[in-house]
């Protein structure tokens, strides 16, 4: 077992354990972060660290600031442990993918395994596997997705050319080419004066389809089920992964 | 109908039929059968639309109940062939 280290906080001089290994921490005094970096020749140098972006507890939902490069923390509502480095990937991706961060597929992307999790993801390349955000789901490039890809906000944009099996949303957004088998947007579908958009089945409440833009499909305005409180099952139930 | 014209279609009357609008349209009654709008559609949300719909843009606002084949774009509006076809339209 690897022998502990003692440091201070920064903000309040609480002293605690920490691993040697450890790049940031938590006060266990007054919940703030602060850095553990490692700096040669000068030792350990413990650092105020101003949070610079927003993540959210996958266990209870509330907002807090992190640091902007942070690759973990713990939530000062409930106390879980939170993964939240941001992710930009390349290539053939193996590893698992659940964070409070965002991520972003890059167009040579190959990926396929569990269901991927983040704050935000842009998608590209070619992914077989669920995909789920918490704030919004991006197709910015060419890409295909075998399986559902689901936010509260979806957006195509202009220039990107993407297959997806199913789109899983409150509001749907397009100035780009998106081919579904089905979208599903609990509120509205808007498509842009450049956006084109195919869908063997859409379910929707409201559509907006700007002069020059397209939009194709089975509607039904009357199938979309009565809504649950935080979106996280929208429309599960009425409408079966294809 | 001109081409830059709003057809307005009101709640009181009741469609049934093919209807073809060269110009804009805005519907707010019930019809079933298929539309095609060379324009703007607008459907109310006092609208029943059941069918099939064509048109060049589209908003169908909240409420309004469509369960219909749709197909909006420049290339679905364009077509227009032969005359307006109106079957006789019921009063509710």
């Amino acid at each position: 077992m690897s022998q502990k280290i003692l440091v201070d906080c920064p903000h309040c001089g609480h002293q605690q354990k920490e691993s040697p290994a450890a790049i940031s921490t938590v006060c266990r005094g007054c919940k703030q972060y602060f850095s553990l970096e490692y700096k040669p020749g000068t030792g350990r140098r413990l650092r105020k660290q101003r949070p610079s972006r927003l993540v959210r507890c996958s266990s209870c939902n509330s907002e807090q600031k992190v640091f902007e490069d942070a690759l973990s923390a713990v939530c000062g509502s409930c106390g879980a442990h939170l993964t939240i480095g941001n992710y930009a990937l390349e290539g053939v991706v193996r590893q698992r993918l659940s964070t409070s961060g965002n991520i972003v597929f890059g167009p040579s992307v190959r990926y396929s395994g569990p269901e991927v999790r983040g704050q935000n993801i842009t998608i590209g390349g070619r992914i077989k596997a669920r995909l789920r955000a918490v704030e919004e789901i991006v197709f910015a490039r060419k890409s295909e997705v075998k399986g559902s890809v689901i936010a509260p906000l979806i957006r195509v944009l202009r220039g990107a050319d993407a297959v997806v099996d199913r789109v899983q949303t409150r509001l749907f957004q397009a100035e780009g080419d998106l081919r579904a088998k089905q979208i599903f947007a609990r509120e509205k579908i808007e498509i842009g004066k450049e956006g084109r958009v195919e869908g063997t089945t859409l379910i929707t409440r409201e559509i907006v389809v700007e002069p020059g833009g397209a939009l194709s499909g089975r509607l039904d305005t009357t199938a979309v089920p009565i809504s649950d409180e935080d979106g996280e099952n929208d429309g599960e139930e009425a409408v079966a992964e294809t | 109908m001109e081409s830059n014209s709003v057809s307005l279609f009101p709640p009181a009357i009741r469609l049934v039929g093919d209807l073809t609008v060269l110009g804009n349209a805005r519907i707010a009654c019930e019809i079933r059968g298929h539309i095609r709008v060379r324009g703007h559609l607008e459907i109310d949300p006092a609208a029943v639309v059941v069918g099939e719909l064509r048109s060049g843009s589209l908003h169908i606002e909240l409420g309004a109940v469509v369960k219909a084949g749709l197909s909006v774009g420049k290339a679905a509006a364009a077509p227009v062939q032969g005359l307006s076809r109106f079957l006789p339209f019921l009063s509710r």
